[in-house]
């Protein structure tokens, strides 16, 4: 795929994430928007997944540890053909199986995640099950900068480097902003590269909606074997839409009916 | 009891390569043989048990595995519930959880090394099966059905007398107490390790007198409660003796079982108080709370 492929992907998932959001007054909006050029790159060809594959015992894993992104996710599933695009019009509708944190149960989701902290253990376990059974799949875990307050987390960092996992990549969508406020004022996380680094990963930092440098990054991976990889990617919560990019309350915020017709405006007009 | 579970895993394991085992940073002089044997299937994820349980259901999904996840008292089960619930029984994965010095084993390293109310906390857990193993048979017999046993397993392991090799007992079948005595008047119910002080006790009631029945309930969940409403229902007296809190564990299931089925008798419970602030030998502890065979025969009466 080429950029311009990826800025179109990203547009529709921006778009279709947003009428789920409107449609079923739904939170996680700007959360969702901070990490829609990562999903676009990630699904756009670099993963080795695809709707065929959900099976294969030889396919990447991709966990969704922000499992709030819900919505951006499944219009990512949906744009790339794992999920038929009218099943988002269920997203949060009464006994629905696209619920506000991903499931299990829907084709392409690895595991169930919502409350943080879990991805990145279970991608450890992952990871190191494909090593110990000589297996060359990748497991690739997005994470929020908020859930790095999550001592969890900072546990699998360890045993993860200290196993040598470098068949995992761990990448934070640094939006800088968490549910209460902004990550700095709340549990300062910078510098976030070094702390990854003394942790024994090797860390890429780079413009988080700039699809170039995400795929020539992802083209790089494993960074430095046999260290696990990070990417820390700069991004805004709530990009795409003027008035909601670097605002907290469109972490729980949905649009009215006006915000939502200025919203798609400017979505369709990028 | 360890001996009895490391024992028949690497046996299991020697056939079946999905089994795997992860300790938190415990088990020195029990977990060896099956980290010799296997180092591929082993891990020790270090004193990090909220990491290990993640670790235990990714690998377990990933590749198809049966994964043991070992620790000790409460450190594999409270210090890591959420793991437990969200990892585990929310995917239903095959994993088994097994813990070390159930009750007041380890009487003398105090409170924070005691498992006295993980018994109750994973009988909530959805979907996981609830072992409590009496001596080192029980313990073997559990590791098996955990390995035949889909999804998520609850082993709890006390301290066992002399390894008897289960000579002449019956293979253990999930979900089924284990009648130990028959008696017309009165049923003793109990579970774990406490069973081989209890049992002096129902000797004591017979000598007594008191038709005294024993029923040992080495599975919480599931559990055939048909079965034992069967056996209360013509009886007069149930004691239920557990080394475990008052809260939600044995006590609590016998209590619901008689409410359920309609079922009238006096009903006695004797547990642990929700606080065990007392330091010193199994044995002493157990005297304190008044969980030694003479005691439970005295308040009995």
């Amino acid at each position: 795929m080429t950029e311009f492929d990826f800025k179109k992907k990203a547009q529709a998932i921006r778009i279709a994430a947003l009428h789920c959001h409107f449609r079923s007054n739904s939170s996680h909006i700007g959360s969702g928007f901070s990490c829609a050029d990562l999903l676009a790159v990630l699904y756009g060809g670099w993963l080795r997944l695809s709707p065929e594959k959900v099976q294969d015992p030889q396919r990447d894993r991709f966990i969704l540890s922000k499992g709030h992104a819900a919505a951006i996710y499944y219009a990512t599933l949906a744009e790339y053909g794992f999920l038929p695009r009218e099943e988002l019009e269920s997203y949060c509708q009464d006994g629905c199986t696209l619920g506000g944190h991903v499931h299990h149960s829907v084709p392409g989701v690895e595991v169930s995640t919502g409350s943080l902290g879990h991805g990145l253990p279970m991608g450890v376990g992952m990871a190191l099950g494909a090593r110990r059974a000589g297996k060359p799949y990748r497991v690739v875990v997005l994470m929020s900068d908020g859930e790095m307050n999550s001592g969890a987390n900072w546990e699998a960092i360890l045993l993860a480097a200290g196993q040598k996992l470098d068949n995992l990549l761990a990448i934070v969508d640094r939006n800088r902003l968490q549910a209460m406020g902004s990550t700095e004022d709340i549990i300062p996380l910078e510098d976030l590269a070094e702390k990854w680094r003394a942790f024994g990963w090797t860390v890429r930092r780079i413009d988080g909606h700039s699809h170039g440098d995400i795929l020539k990054t992802l083209q790089e991976f494993p960074f430095d074997p046999p260290r696990p990889s990070v990417i820390i990617a700069d991004t805004v919560k709530g990009k795409g839409v003027s008035f909601m990019e670097n605002r907290m309350e469109w972490h729980y915020k949905s649009p009215n009916q006006e915000q939502f017709a200025q919203a798609l405006k400017e979505l369709q007009s990028s | 009891m360890k001996k009895g579970f490391i024992n028949r895993l690497c046996r299991l394991a020697r056939e079946d390569d999905r089994i795997c085992l992860i300790v938190g940073d415990l088990g020195f002089s029990v977990v060896e043989p099956f980290a010799q044997k296997f180092p591929e299937r082993f891990l020790n994820t270090g004193v990090a048990e909220q990491n290990m349980i993640g670790v235990a259901t990714g690998w377990s999904l990933a590749e198809d595995k049966i994964v043991f996840a070992y620790s000790l008292g409460v450190f594999p089960t409270l210090r890591c519930l959420e793991q437990i619930r969200n990892d585990v029984c929310y995917h239903r994965a095959n994993v088994k959880i097994v813990s070390v010095g159930a009750g007041m084993t380890y009487g003398t390293a105090g409170f924070t090394h005691f498992g006295v109310e993980d018994l109750a906390v994973m009988r909530t857990m959805p979907g996981m099966v609830v072992g409590v193993a009496a001596d080192n048979y029980e313990a073997e017999e559990m590791v098996r059905l955990a390995v035949e046993t889909p999804g998520p397993f609850f082993l709890s392991l006390g301290k066992a007398g002399q390894y008897d090799g289960g000579e002449g007992r019956q293979p253990l079948e999930l979900g089924k107490p284990i009648l130990r005595r028959e008696g017309a008047d009165l049923v003793v119910i109990s579970a774990g390790a406490i069973v081989y002080d209890v049992l002096p006790v129902v000797e004591l009631l017979r000598e007594k007198g008191v038709d005294a029945g024993f029923l040992e309930i080495p599975f919480w969940k599931p559990l055939d409660k048909e079965r034992i409403a069967g056996l209360l229902r013509d009886k007069k007296d149930v004691v239920v003796i557990e080394e475990h809190s008052p809260y939600g564990g044995l006590g609590a299931i016998v209590a619901e079982m008689i409410a359920e089925s309609n079922i009238c008798l006096r009903y006695h419970h004797f547990s642990l108080p929700e606080m065990v602030n007392r330091v010193g030998s199994q044995s002493d502890l157990k005297k304190f709370y008044g969980l030694h065979p003479e005691a439970i025969c005295e308040r009995i009466r």
